[in-house]
């Protein structure tokens, strides 16, 4: 390295210029420096060991050479500048320990710049800092260690199953599961260990385990949970909204969508959620909407105004459009254009699309529990939205990507199928009606809409030869070997009745 | 390069281009330029076509209607003008989907026309041109820099009607809005950069909006990522630099082009500063309702990222302020870091040291800067700037 001091003090200034533009045409420095370019140009061909030429242009150069010193350290900082460090690394990691922050990503996230901030004030403070500062530094630093150890435990299993409309509500063990359920014992005891981010779930676990579903209980704690969910909602109170709610989603009453729609829509709630947060009262919503459920309509109804009023993003089309596609308020097909297009969003940004590109079949396995949803709403309402809003988007990518994803072995929703066509008694033709394929929800969701699986597939009005009509058979062929009736396939025919007319 | 364009309703916008610049030729220095210019945007803009005559009939209309405008504000048309106007309606001919090299099947409205447009698309030329525009000079930026990758692949798309997510508030207010997909494989990346258009709502004002949108398009997402990666994914929409610190600088750059850039097509101080202003207004909207809740949150959006953009260009000394933003150090600072690969998590903690040192120990955080940009291999510089922005 060649000491800075050789180019003169007269020229420090403009090597500090130089310095900091990094990469810089002789004008540009000049402009800088007040120099002229004549005297910059001069400098750079007098200090060849300073100066590189970039580039092909030849008119931008960088400085090769630094001053001596330049790896320098850091200056220590004022007490004030690293107080305000240290009060921003706490104010971060209250937020998580208050449980605000849902999402595992943001909650690590936290911790690490909450690292950054300590290890800066640290660095800047030398040995300037006085006892309190050193001590509320060590204090910082404990509290990061534990909320790292809270951090790493894996999410609850009870979410992604109140997500699941085909999915068990299994509850955890619980300590005294005989006793009856204390709403107001299990949210304290929530609250008091909020950083656990599991514990939001909790009185969940506690209602679930004491079955409250089926208790006599149940209607004194829809009119408790009511009043609670609301009041929550006007004080702001995330953590406790969620809760509430997550105990409203097990009690399969439908009348606790009220509640919760109510609080999603407050604004003093609104302005202090968070998105993972607000997927979890939308999944507490939603999951009333499942099969079985009492007064389920209520729920549905409730997701249909969110997924009208929020103007529909990922969350919305996600959580809640399954259900609204129950109610009578969605237009005639159930909004599927909206649905393809908003797969075919997914899709664009699936993070695994690359594994995808050699195998297409494979559709946003990520998003299997929309697609058993979708399918718990259309078993159990007549798969009326698929035969209006089918046919329209039978040639179209949109449609052909919307079946692919439904009929999906590894999503577990439905069985879009070749079907017999009936056949003309003169000619032993099949009858130009279009009646060829069908569709029946796998056994999953059959397992909580149709359990005797009574109900026989439900003709689609696809002529063959449209893309649709060819994505499905290629996924009768592929994907259920053991469904394929090829022998009576509307195309088989056809190169049957070819081949035997010559 | 383009595909699924599908823009038939563009064709009345192209014209009109064609008309302010067939206009701007002819009116030379006039005196009355400004004012005959807004005259004739105006009418322009509030010009319904009439279906049942083509577009050289309509645009004899408003030539006539131009002209009794002027002749009742006693605003002066120079016989070059008048030429111009003449020669516009020859000019439309060429504009036409038949001679896209469909004759035979002009575009319609309510049909697929992508493949029509992208081939010839006529109509959308205006838009094409300033796509290339845009992608040569951030090119020209990015080319600057030491051992800048070849320029990345990029397609140039556009999409209308009815699409998941175009009911977004900047769509409903502004008509217009952006989008990029990274597409590809390892070694074959390539980024889809498309415009999202309100239905029959493209006008001049949106034009004056598109040098950002897909600035924003262009240098946050397409210039990203290009040290290819095993996976190059799509930015988040809450990336504090993507859509923070990025933005802004597209926001700045968008500025600079509308003020200065010879491919701006605006003339006019008044008309810069128009689109100048329209384009702030955008910026500001985008993420309106995000900072608010982001003040109180632990985690670091793109409000952050405006916000350390800010700090951090502020803490140069003021005579930096006489440099376009094109040759501010901040540029290239951020197109090299942007190209590198790294996830939200980890581009987060440079920001938040970024905005600590533009405080308190602004010379040093200058001397990282210039000293990323001037380290001439990728890993060694970055490697160099983490040891300070830790």
């Amino acid at each position: 390295m060649i000491d800075g001091s050789a180019v003169g003090t007269d020229h420090q200034a403009v090597l500090d210029v130089a310095r900091e533009l990094g990469i810089f045409g002789p004008e540009t420095l000049a402009e800088l420096t007040g120099r002229n370019n004549a005297e910059i140009e001069t400098l750079i061909r007098t200090h060849p060991g300073f100066f590189e030429r970039v580039g092909d242009d030849g008119n931008n150069w960088r400085v090769v050479a630094e001053p001596a010193g330049a790896e320098d350290a850091p200056g220590e900082l004022g007490v004030e500048a690293v107080e305000t460090l240290v009060e921003e690394a706490i104010l971060a990691l209250k937020q998580s320990e208050r449980g605000l922050v849902h999402d595992e990503e943001n909650r690590r996230l936290i911790i690490q710049l909450a690292e950054q901030r300590i290890r800066m004030a640290q660095s800047a403070s030398g040995n300037a800092g006085t006892s309190k500062l050193r001590r509320r530094l060590a204090a910082t630093q404990r509290r990061i260690v534990k909320l790292r150890e809270q951090t790493e435990v894996q999410p609850d299993p009870l979410l992604a199953e109140l997500r699941d409309w085909t999915a068990r509500l299994t509850p955890r063990n619980i300590e005294g599961a005989t006793d009856p359920f204390n709403l107001d014992v299990a949210l304290a005891g929530a609250i008091k260990d909020a950083v656990h981010p599991n514990s939001v779930l909790r009185p969940a676990h506690e209602a679930l385990a004491r079955n409250v579903a089926q208790s006599p209980q149940r209607y004194d704690l829809s009119v408790t949970l009511d009043h609670a969910i609301r009041g929550a909602a006007l004080k702001g109170q995330v953590f406790q909204v969620l809760a509430l709610g997550c105990v409203a989603a097990v009690s399969a009453m439908g009348t606790m969508a009220d509640p919760l729609v109510a609080a999603i829509t407050t604004p003093a709630f609104r302005t202090a959620v968070d998105r993972e947060a607000l997927r979890i009262a939308y999944t507490a919503l939603s999951n009333l909407a499942r099969p079985g459920t009492d007064e389920a309509q209520r729920a549905v109804e409730a997701c249909t105004y969110l997924l009208r009023r929020e103007r529909p993003g990922r969350l919305e089309m996600e959580l809640l459009a399954p259900a609204a596609m129950q109610s009578p308020a969605t237009g005639p097909n159930g909004d599927l254009v909206l649905i393809s297009q908003w797969l075919k969003w997914e899709q664009d940004r699936d993070p695994h699309r690359q594994e995808r590109l050699g195998n297409p079949q494979v559709a946003l396995s990520r998003l299997g529990h929309f697609a058993r949803n979708l399918a718990c709403s259309l078993d159990s309402n007549g798969y009326a939205p698929l035969e209006r809003g089918l046919p329209p988007l039978a040639d179209d990518e949109l449609g052909v990507l919307l079946v692919t994803y439904l009929s999906d072995v590894e999503n577990k929703a439905l069985q879009f199928r070749t079907l017999a066509p009936n056949l003309n008694p003169d000619d032993g033709q099949p009858a130009s009606n279009g009646l060829h394929y069908g569709v029946l929800a796998r056994a999953r969701v059959a397992r909580v809409t149709d359990p005797d699986r009574r109900r026989p597939h439900t003709y689609l009005q696809l002529w063959p030869g449209c893309r649709m009509a060819e994505a499905i058979e290629d996924l009768a062929m592929t994907q259920d070997p053991e469904q394929v009736r090829a022998e009576s396939s509307f195309t088989s025919l056809r190169r049957k009745s070819a081949r035997r007319h010559g | 390069m383009t595909e699924h364009l599908n823009l038939p309703e563009l064709t009345s916008f192209a014209a009109r281009y064609h008309l302010a610049s067939q206009i701007r030729s002819g009116i030379g220095q006039s005196q009355d330029e400004t004012l005959v210019i807004e005259r004739i945007t105006s009418t322009a803009n509030n010009l319904s076509l009439n279906r049942s005559c083509g577009l050289s009939g309509n645009f004899m209309a408003l030539r006539s209607d131009v002209e009794q405008q002027c002749a009742t504000h006693g605003a002066h048309i120079s016989e070059e003008l008048a030429a111009s106007l003449k020669s516009l309606c020859e000019v439309l001919d060429k504009h036409l989907c038949q001679e896209c090299g469909f004759a035979d099947q002009p575009c319609l409205h309510h049909e697929k026309t992508f493949e029509k447009v992208s081939t010839g698309g006529k109509c959308i030329e205006p838009l094409k041109q300033l796509f290339l525009d845009l992608t040569d000079w951030v090119d020209s930026l990015w080319q600057q820099l030491p051992q800048a990758a070849s320029r990345p692949e990029i397609v140039f798309a556009t999409t209308t009607g009815r699409t998941f997510g175009d009911s977004r508030p900047i769509i409903q207010k502004f008509a217009v809005s952006g989008y990029a997909l990274s597409l590809g494989e390892p070694g074959k990346y390539s980024t889809k950069v498309g415009l999202e258009i309100r239905e029959k709502a493209f006008g001049w004002e949106q034009y004056n909006l598109l040098p950002y949108v897909l600035l924003h398009e262009i240098l946050c997402h397409a210039f990203q990522s290009l040290d290819n990666p095993p996976l190059r994914e799509n930015a988040d929409e809450d990336d504090a630099w993507s859509e923070g610190w990025m933005d802004s600088l597209a926001h700045s750059l968008a500025l600079e082009w509308l003020k200065d850039h010879p491919g701006t097509p605006l003339k006019t101080p008044a008309e810069k500063e128009f689109a100048r202003s329209q384009t702030t207004q955008l910026h500001n909207a985008r993420y309106v309702g995000l900072s608010a809740a982001e003040i109180t949150s632990a985690v670091p959006g793109p409000a952050y990222g405006r916000k350390v953009f800010d700090d951090v260009r502020a803490c140069y000394p003021a005579l930096y302020e006489r440099l376009p933003i094109s040759q501010h150090p901040l540029v290239k600072f951020s197109l090299r870091l942007n190209a590198i690969t790294m996830c939200k998590r980890e581009r987060v903690p440079p920001l938040l040291a970024m905005k600590f040192l533009a405080k308190h120990d602004p010379s040093r955080l200058r001397r990282a800067i210039g000293d990323f940009i001037a380290t001439p291999l990728t890993q060694v510089a970055l490697d160099r700037l983490r040891s300070v922005l830790k």
